[in-house]
């Protein structure tokens, strides 16, 4: 048997559920020697690195999820994600942006509608995490900015921010989850308009909520929108919107990113 | 401080890769996450310090942690994503982010291992085995020569452990991993415990493994822990980084050392950290075999 085709059969055995690796096709576990021990308990033995680091990478990524489902459904699941999941490259940080979206159509985890809101939220968190470097828009730079050219500039948030929206009380799920269970339970009879900023200052990642007009305006920069035109939309849907204070208290806690001088000019 | 060892196959790593540090001591130890501020608060007595390039293509803790070990300690980048056995070129994206972190970092030392882990698209985050046969070497030689080519530089190449042998194997490991240095100019990095769950798992002598390994290659030797798992009667070694090193494997790395006279040796320990003192004074029971070697030489 040829490299390529060994490896496809290997990684396909890696990628079935445990219970089912004797049903490994009979030509491929003939290329292995079958002395004092079977082939196929040595083939599970991989079966257990693979699946269970990985799995281990996504529990480690999502401990909200793992306390809300438990230990034994979190490992279930993980593992069945994995089979049609598996990592697309190297660096295990990267790994779980599919679980939300797997979530949503997990069948033994419909009774927990907000569970891949949850997984959202905390990937979310991943990211900002993980993300590239960079540097914080300032005062000092924003005052340098001559008044006529304010408008125009398209000052994105920085590369560790992420907008995040739930119907669902995300921060009291949270809370709830991190203290084992201790506290108020969060009520998840009535919808919640749960709106963060999730990124980071530093080294550490913050969660601030924000208010409906502020996540309009922050999207709406995201999206390389001009400063003008992006204050105006949101005045037109958030007639009272309090654009000053929304400055002072962006800029103090370092949302925006660092503009280039061309940022600042006429586009 | 220590007092300055001769490291000879070091040498040509430097040469080959030039560090900000020299390396006046010969053994390092895997640096992770729940260690890194009481290393720089404490400056253990350790030589280097080895990471997997793979935790740090981001930004964010970990870059600035490695960011200011990396003033104290010289580095050693030891990828586990290469795949370099994988029937597949090596990824670009990949190699780039690896790049960028060798022209940070400026490792005196660059290393991956002969196995696979990529198959298409999917990486399935394990050291997996391979045939030692004809087609094998091509496909790992091509491969290296890929890396070294876009790194400009040398790398070496770690002996794995494995649990499964292949019918078609044509050679030992050993001679594999001979011919593989021999023929893409790679180096080697000798992982003792390695050796050890190898020859156990596949009933070979781990004595005979280290004599027939061709002493110019290696540059490297790592040491770490193993657990074993009972079979039926039968037991089988998996090379899980997460134990102090047996015995055994300290008396087969006293047989490598005589061999190799000295040699970079790195202390491993992936999961389940103990206080970062334990890996210090295995790194010390490391550094005494290298010089109580060095003394017998020099008195002989």
């Amino acid at each position: 048997m040829k490299l390529k085709e060994v490896q496809e059969k290997f990684k396909r055995s890696m990628l079935r559920p445990y219970q089912k690796l004797d049903e490994c096709d009979p030509e491929f576990l003939e290329q292995f020697d079958n002395n004092h021990i079977p082939v196929l308990e040595r083939i599970k033995v991989y079966h257990n690195n693979v699946v269970g680091s990985l799995s281990k990478a996504l529990r480690s990524t999502f401990p909200i999820v793992e306390k809300l489902v438990g230990d034994d459904f979190m490992k279930m699941m993980t593992s069945e994600f994995v089979f049609d999941n598996p990592p697309k490259n190297a660096s295990l940080y990267q790994y779980g942006q599919e679980f939300e979206n797997f979530i949503k159509t997990y069948q033994p985890a419909k009774s927990l509608p907000y569970l891949s809101d949850i997984a959202k939220f905390e990937w979310a968190i991943n990211q900002s995490y993980y993300a590239a470097d960079d540097k914080a828009l300032t005062a000092d730079e924003l005052s340098q900015i001559p008044p006529e050219n304010l408008e125009y500039i398209k000052s994105p948030l920085r590369k560790s921010a992420n907008l995040f929206e739930s119907d669902y009380p995300i921060l009291q799920i949270k809370d709830f989850c991190l203290n084992d269970g201790d506290g108020e339970s969060p009520d998840m009879s009535e919808r919640c308009d749960t709106r963060l900023l999730i990124y980071r200052p530093k080294l550490e990642v913050d969660i601030i909520p924000i208010k409906s007009d502020e996540f309009t305006l922050l999207e709406k920069l995201n999206d390389l929108s001009p400063l003008g035109k992006a204050v105006e939309n949101t005045l037109e849907k958030y007639p009272d919107f309090d654009f000053p204070s929304f400055l002072q208290k962006h800029i103090e806690l370092e949302t925006f990113a660092h503009v280039k001088a061309n940022d600042f000019e006429r586009t | 401080m220590t007092e300055p060892v001769l490291i000879p196959h070091t040498s040509q790593a430097l040469s080959s890769g030039p560090s900000d540090h020299p390396l006046y001591d010969p053994v390092g130890i895997g640096l992770r996450s729940p260690h890194y501020q009481e290393i720089l608060d404490t400056s253990p007595n350790i030589g280097w310090v080895e990471v997997h390039p793979e935790n740090y293509f981001c930004g964010g803790m970990h870059r600035h942690y490695l960011d200011q070990i990396s003033k104290n300690y010289p580095i050693s980048l030891h990828a586990v994503g290469l795949s370099l056995g994988a029937d597949q070129d090596v990824d670009k994206n990949h190699l780039k982010q690896f790049k960028e972190l060798i022209d940070i970092y400026k490792p005196f030392i660059i290393s991956d291992h002969v196995s696979w882990s990529a198959s298409g698209n999917a990486h399935l985050n394990d050291l997996l085995p391979l045939p030692y046969n004809k087609e094998t070497l091509e496909r790992l030689k091509k491969n290296v020569a890929q890396a070294q080519g876009y790194f400009g530089r040398q790398i070496l190449v770690e002996n794995p452990s494995t649990y499964i042998a292949f019918k078609d194997n044509i050679m030992p490991e050993y001679d594999f991993m001979n011919l593989l240095c021999e023929e893409s100019g790679c180096g080697m990095l000798l992982d003792i415990n390695n050796i050890y769950v190898q020859c156990h798992n596949h009933n070979l002598d781990a004595y005979e493994y280290i004599n027939n390994i061709e002493v110019k290659y290696v540059q490297e030797i790592h040491m770490a822990g193993h657990i074993s798992k009972q079979i039926g009667d039968s037991s089988i070694l998996i090379d899980t980084h997460n134990q102090l090193v047996c015995e055994d494997v300290w008396n087969l790395y006293e047989h490598a050392i005589k061999k190799l006279d000295s040699a970079a040796t790195l202390i491993e320990w992936d999961q389940d950290f103990p206080p970062l003192q334990t890996l210090v004074d295995e790194a010390a029971r490391a550094r005494k075999i290298i010089e109580e070697n060095a003394k017998e030489k020099s008195s002989a």
